[in-house]
């Protein structure tokens, strides 16, 4: 065992000084990922952004969304033809090949959507209406669905084509590691380091070469925090950073000519949730949903957004974003009046006690607890500030906040082995899908078992009309049954929903090509054009200044080339410099002799102190 | 017949063993009273359905009672099986190994070097106890050692940000391609500069504290005043009369203080995205990745008791009273 670790010592500290080699001038776009560090490869169990994002491009997909979310770009599938209303051929490039060389075929096609369709594949739930799959010919391919555009929103842009012949003589996929991953995608991965970074290089076999990159490499590094992150773009270590850079840290970036920084769609909301599970143990007026309405009524949501996210937080009404497109645009928050919201309550029944807490009719008072998690600070300060506009309207609610693991304890309880809610009232942040209207499963009555609901919302019309959404035919039904859904939430209030936020990121003017109105943003996680587009700005010699270490070429490689590696990698100017400038390379040689002579004094003292007279 | 020192040896071995397997133990007990399911805390999704959460708590043995999730535990444990990361879907190992070495590298020199400067500043306190001298060393000691490692790194990135332009992140320029060993060390050496200068700066002062302590002990016995009357040089004095007494209690913490750098620098190593395993085993903690922590934590674990075996080992060798 020993020998394993020593052996593995060895070749770690070798690997680092195998990657001295050769001679090259090359346009690496850098970029720093702030946010959970990437997982795994295997495309059908990763749950981390990151490892989606960095690997959108090493797969392909039989279609592509557009930044609006609506329209579909051909990728794998140059065409496709709806025979009727449940039966969609997708047909396929003939020049597709695996970066193993192997052709990509309808049966690779066929054998990546019946791993998806795995009970372990985190992909499952997206092909609920998917029926069957019939290779036709070896480049064409037919899917027998409930509904075609759900299909297309959920199966065909999210279901990564792996090749067959690997993938079947592996014994577990559920627990494969894919590394390095073999994909048919306009990039391939050259390096990849466990939470540290990951190098992705163009593939030159690439059936479209209009797709190819512009840039010879790309490297994602992963931070531990956004803050580190945006220190090493300001430092000039990477290029751009995602998922956002901190709140306090946008006005530096504003004010340096050297960054562009981005607002995008947001993708992100805060909520506030409350236990209404009819078999929760938190305080039971909170099922009164008069209760709630009054509530939603003593909460301003404007102010909120503004207090905590000035300019980049928007109050939102629905729990689904305002750029996707299954949002319903007439819902508006509940307008904040604590007149109002007195009335109710007093109508309601609920008498003002001696203590400034009102009391429900059976006496129970109305006196809540509030969980936030501690790492959000800005939820914990909207938590409070909510508390003081309930105290007006004779609810006590206490701020409690704590890490996420302590909360998930207090929220999801198990009582003689049955999951049930055992908490008031949570204020929390999800990730909302920008494409799909899956996100309304979290209402559904089934999801406190999975620890996904914290709400316990019960409602079996609401049930019923999900399963609809997955038979709509046309996207115009599909929309208005996803409308309806949000209406339903919007009166019965398992959440007041808060606000989404837009995530603020930032990028070096070194590089361009980035569509900012991409949901989510070009360095979300979301966009997966944005390593294909990323080129040079014009060269200039004030870019040298920031880049770092070892030079680069900042020469201005034409913006549509498309030759292959080996032309682009040469073109170098007279501003590229090879090796060391005069000046860093002495300070690398005072450096290099501090620390010989450093190690020599160590060495001496101990051998000194250590030898017997 | 076994000499006094192999029965001394022997004994301290059994007492390390049993150390570290009580250790071992705690560690499984320990992460597992953390509040929150790691499969909750890890695929906080919508659509999670019960079927992949059974899949999941299976594959990780996460089904099982406790007790025997402690028996496979403890038999991993000895045949040297960490088991299989939640996060990352590799052997524990390969995710482990690797940032130990980087932490090591970091570490290690910076230790090395807070020490060395520790003892000569620490020797010359004492020397010149009492006076405007020992007052300034050991207050810019208590200052340094009081700093949090993050605040000075923070200052060092903005000295960088401004004047050094120095990259503030990484180990590597990663990606890079190098045309020669040269421009590899110096890629690396400016990545190493600043973690390096925070460590041995926030580590520097508790040495210098120790030893300085030691030393005027030391220099108060009658022996060093008799080296004094004897007229022996001072420098001799100071290094071969006073510093190898002084040395003694000094070991211990710098055994300590060397075991304990396997366990990484998470401030320092976060500030600077040093990718070392002090990171590793944060991010495991917010993952609730048991078989990462347990993997680390058990390195961890033998590396102090080991070194403070060597100290223990030491302490015999140079002083004759503590084998009996």
């Amino acid at each position: 065992m020993f020998l394993i670790i020593g052996l593995m010592v060895l070749s770690t500290i070798s690997s680092y000084l195998l990657k001295v080699e050769g001679q090259g001038n090359q346009v690496v776009f850098r970029v720093g990922w702030g946010g959970t560090s990437f997982d795994t490869f295997n495309p059908f169990t990763t749950i981390a952004q990151i490892s989606l994002w960095s690997t959108s491009d090493v797969y392909d997909y039989l279609v592509r969304f557009d930044k609006t979310y609506t329209n579909f770009i051909p990728d794998l599938a140059v065409s496709w033809e709806e025979v009727n209303t449940t039966y969609i051929v997708f047909h396929l490039v003939k020049n597709a090949t695996f970066t193993d060389g192997v052709k990509v075929t309808a049966e690779d096609v066929k054998y990546s959507f019946n791993l998806a369709l795995q009970d372990w594949s985190r992909l499952a739930p997206n092909l609920k209406g998917l029926e069957s799959c019939d290779v036709i010919d070896n480049y064409t391919v037919g899917f027998k669905v409930k509904s075609i555009p759900m299909f297309m929103i959920m199966g065909a842009t999210a279901v990564p084509i792996v090749p067959k012949h690997i993938w079947e003589k592996v014994e577990n996929p559920a627990t494969y590691a894919d590394n390095p991953p073999i994909g048919s995608g306009p990039l391939m991965v050259t390096e990849y380091k466990e939470g540290q970074y990951i190098v992705l290089e163009r593939n030159p076999n690439f059936f479209r070469k209009s797709w190819l990159p512009h840039v010879d490499k790309i490297v994602i590094s992963f931070y531990s925090d956004t803050s580190s992150a945006a220190n090493a773009l300001k430092a000039g270590d990477v290029d751009a950073v995602g998922p956002y850079i901190p709140r306090a840290m946008i006005e530096g970036f504003q004010s340096d000519p050297r960054f562009k920084v981005v607002v995008p769609p947001a993708v992100f909301y805060y909520y506030l949730s409350f236990n209404v599970y009819p078999e929760g143990l938190g305080n039971p007026t909170l099922r009164d949903v008069r209760v709630r309405q009054a509530l939603a009524h003593a909460v301003n949501v404007t102010y909120l957004a503004e207090m905590s996210w000035d300019g980049f937080a928007k109050p939102i009404a629905t729990p689904v974003a305002t750029s996707n497109p299954f949002h319903n645009p007439y819902l508006k928050p509940y307008t904040f009046n604590l007149t109002l919201a007195n009335e109710l309550l007093d109508k309601a029944g609920y008498k003002m006690g001696s203590d400034g807490v009102r009391r429900a009719p059976d006496g129970t008072p109305l006196r809540y607890t509030m969980l936030v998690p501690s790492n959000l600070p800005e939820l914990v300060r909207v938590a409070q500030q909510i508390a003081t506009w309930w105290k007006q309207v004779g609810v006590d609610a206490k701020v409690e906040a704590m890490d996420t693991g302590s909360m998930t304890a207090k929220i999801w309880v198990k009582v003689d082995n049955t999951t049930t809610l055992g908490h008031d009232i949570d204020l929390w942040d999800w990730f909302m899908t920008p494409s799909d209207p899956t996100f309304l499963s979290i209402f559904l009555s089934n999801q406190v078992p999975t620890e996904t609901s914290d709400s316990g919302y019960v409602n079996e019309t609401y049930d019923k009309l999900y399963e609809d959404l997955f038979n709509a035919p046309d996207m115009e039904t599909a929309r208005k049954i996803a409308w309806e859904m949000q209406e339903m939430v919007y009166r019965d209030l398992p959440y007041i929903n808060l606000f989404e936020v837009s995530t603020p990121q930032a990028y070096n003017v070194r590089f361009t090509g980035f569509s900012t109105d991409w949901p989510g943003g070009p360095f979300g996680g979301y966009d997966w054009t944005v390593f294909l587009e990323a080129r040079l700005a014009e060269a200039t010699t004030t870019t040298s200044a920031i880049t770092t270490a070892v030079s680069y070429t900042t020469s201005p490689t034409s913006t549509q080339t498309t030759t292959p590696p080996a032309v682009t990698s040469v073109t170098s100017t007279a501003l590229s410099t090879t090796a060391t400038p005069s000046g860093m390379g002495a300070s690398t040689i005072t450096m290099v002799v501090a620390i010989v002579v450093l190690v020599v004094i160590i060495a001496g003292i101990s051998w000194y102190l250590l030898r017997r007279r | 017949m076994v000499s006094k020192y192999a029965i001394f040896v022997i004994r301290r071995l059994i007492g390390s063993l049993i150390a570290v397997f009580a250790i071992a133990t705690f560690n499984f007990f320990l992460f597992r009273v953390l509040p929150g399911n790691p499969i909750e805390l890890l695929f906080r999704s919508p659509t999670l359905t019960p079927q992949q959460i059974r899949a999941l708590e299976e594959q990780f043995g996460l089904n099982k009672p406790m007790l025997q999730q402690f028996v496979i535990y403890l038999y991993n444990f000895f045949t040297g099986n960490y088991g299989i990361s939640f996060y990352y879907r590799v052997p524990v190992i390969n995710v482990l190994i690797p940032r130990l070495v980087n932490s090591l590298i970091l570490l290690l020199p910076a230790s090395l070097a807070a020490i060395a400067f520790g003892i000569f500043t620490g020797m010359y306190a004492a020397w010149k106890r009492g006076t405007k001298v020992d007052v300034s060393i050991l207050t810019a000691a208590m200052g340094l050692y009081s700093l949090p490692s993050f605040w000075v790194g923070g200052l060092l990135i903005l000295c960088s940000l401004f004047y050094l332009k120095l990259p503030v992140s990484g180990m590597f320029t990663y990606g890079s391609v190098y045309p020669d060993v040269w421009t590899y060390l110096e890629d690396f050496l400016k990545h190493f500069i600043l973690p390096f200068i925070t460590l041995t700066l926030i580590t520097y002062g508790e040495f210098t504290i120790i030893i300085r302590n030691c030393m005027v002990d030391v220099l108060t016995e009658d022996y060093i005043k008799l080296a004094i009357a004897q007229g022996t040089p001072t420098l001799r004095l100071l290094s071969r009369n006073a510093l190898k007494n002084a040395m003694l209690p000094t070991i211990s913490i710098i055994a300590i203080n060397l075991g304990l750098i396997v366990a990484g620098a998470v401030l320092t190593e976060t500030v600077f995205a040093w990718p070392g395993v002090g990171r590793l085993i944060y991010e495991a903690i917010i993952h609730r990745d048991y078989p990462i922590l347990q993997g680390a934590f058990i390195i961890i674990t033998i590396s102090v008791v080991a070194a403070n075996f060597i100290a223990d080992m030491l302490y015999g060798y140079l002083d004759p009273r503590v084998r009996h």
